[in-house]
């Protein structure tokens, strides 16, 4: 069932647009410089595994190649949340993005140019979805690392700082579910 | 209402764009006949009566033979027809007085509009300023406006550096952790390539708070800073610039930190040893030196955005 942003608030109170947005800027920004870094492993606490393998194999494939895809001065406009959807255990929200960067191949090593756009930005209009399960358990800020039970203010990482646990993110907040790479 | 504002003032400066150029033609066309008569009333010069002739004796006192011989055949199509007429010095200010109004009184609107303006922005700022203060006072009590500032000012200068130098742990504490994250990815971005940021010569020229908001027990500040600085990208280790230039440049950032109010009267515990840690400003126990994770606890940065440069 569609619902629109004010009813997702009454039901999620903690949603907020404006942190939505940047999130979305945020994630959408880090997916492409790990792949450009090929470390994806940064990124998998906010993507759910079948966007991980993807990129995983985008990365391995770059690799195989001995190319690196770059995605110079990126920058991430226009973030629009186009539709949400209530499901019985979640919340999908499907949002869309214009993309600016340099996006080209080069060498690795010798960083030659091989193809792509190295004269100007490309824009490109991107399609997101982030999926929050309505079971998703509120920690605000603050949370405690499932493992050791210490604090785990560091927000975003996905790893517990004392113990280096990786925990999913799935079970607490938004993750991306699908990707326009 | 500042978006009106700048629709009205951006149809006053093509007015007045089009009104000069008018007016230039006006002055142009009502003048170009009367080169002679002003010649003759002290105003112009002697190159008035065009030919090989007149320019051979183009001095003041050797004009007047030529010129006013046109002039008295000018003046006497005068009666029958304008062009070619001669003005007197009254019409001739009266002409200049006319463009000149015509140039002048658009953008004297315009300048005034932009005054307008700019004191309602202002208004809005310190309104928007104001009451962001109130908002965070509400939760932090003393909190002091210009010393934050200030502080973040300097903090802001630790980051650049920090990012110049490819040192980011070094100011960790001071980023959220998807910054810090997606930071750490854009330098090895840069590092891949071997380039380097250079960022130095930093000059505090502005800043003022224009938000606060409290979502989810965070309270997040907006501030608007304008710096100078040189930043470019080099060829690392090499002093080759590659991007930018080296001048100094007035940067304009929109920055927002954060801080969590949920946690604030809380009494500190140290997750690893369990002891009450009082006042830490290090990060670290003094019982056990574990690294402290404390970002709820101190304010961070959690987005910075170019708004301008020149």
């Amino acid at each position: 069932m569609d619902i629109t942003v004010n009813e997702l608030i009454e039901k999620d109170k903690t949603f907020s647009e404006s942190e939505f947005k940047s999130k979305v800027e945020n994630q959408f920004m880090q997916i492409f410089l790990a792949v450009t870094v090929g470390k994806i492993e940064r990124i998998d606490h906010f993507v759910n595994d079948e966007v991980y393998a993807r990129l995983k194999a985008i990365v391995e494939d770059n690799a195989a190649k001995n190319v690196i895809h770059f995605y110079e001065e990126p920058n991430v406009s226009n973030i629009n949340i186009n539709r949400i959807v209530e499901e019985e255990d979640c919340f999908i929200i499907e949002a869309s993005l214009l993309f600016k960067a340099y996006d080209y191949f080069a060498s690795k090593g010798d960083l030659k140019f091989i193809s792509g756009n190295k004269d100007y930005r490309t824009e490109t209009v991107r399609r997101i979805v982030f999926k929050k399960m309505k079971s998703a358990r509120e920690f605000g800020i603050q949370r405690k690392c499932p493992t050791c039970g210490n604090t785990m203010d560091t927000n975003y990482s996905g790893m517990c700082p004392y113990c280096k646990t990786i925990f999913d993110l799935e079970t607490y907040d938004w993750v991306i579910t699908f990707l326009d790479i | 209402m500042n978006k009106r504002f700048e629709k009205v003032l951006k149809a006053l400066r093509i007015f007045a764009i089009i009104t000069t150029f008018v007016a230039t033609a006006f002055c142009f066309f009502a003048l170009s006949d009367d080169k002679p008569s002003t010649a003759q009333t002290g105003f112009g010069t002697s190159h008035s009566s065009g030919g090989s002739h007149s320019s051979s004796h183009s001095s003041s006192s050797s004009h007047s033979s030529s010129s006013s011989h046109r002039s008295s055949s000018s003046s006497s199509k005068s009666s029958s027809k304008g062009s070619g007429r001669k003005l007197t010095l009254q019409e001739t200010i009266m002409v200049f007085a006319i463009a000149g109004g015509i140039i002048l009184t658009p953008w004297l609107i315009t300048l005034a509009g932009h005054a307008i303006s700019k004191s309602v922005i202002t208004a809005n700022k310190n309104r928007n300023s104001r009451a962001a203060e109130e908002l965070i006072k509400r939760y932090i009590p003393d909190f002091d406006k210009d010393k934050f500032l200030r502080e973040q000012y300097d903090n802001y200068c630790k980051m650049q550096v920090a990012w110049m130098n490819f040192k980011l742990e070094d100011v960790k504490e001071l980023l959220s952790d998807e910054l810090y994250t997606m930071w750490t990815s854009q330098l090895d971005t840069l590092e891949l390539k071997g380039e380097q940021n250079v960022m130095r010569d930093f000059k505090f020229v502005s800043a003022s708070l224009t938000g606060a908001n409290i979502t989810n027990g965070n309270l997040t500040i907006t501030t608007d800073y304008v710096v100078k600085a040189r930043d470019y990208i080099v060829k690392k280790g090499t002093n080759k610039v590659i991007r930018g230039n080296k001048r100094l440049m007035e940067i304009n950032n929109i920055m927002r930190f954060r801080i969590s109010v949920d946690h604030m009267n809380q009494i500190d515990k140290c997750p690893s040893c369990g002891n009450v840690i009082t006042n830490n400003t290090s990060n670290v126990c003094p019982f056990c030196r574990s690294t402290l994770f404390v970002e709820h606890k101190k304010w961070v940065l959690t987005e910075m955005t170019c708004v301008g440069q020149k």
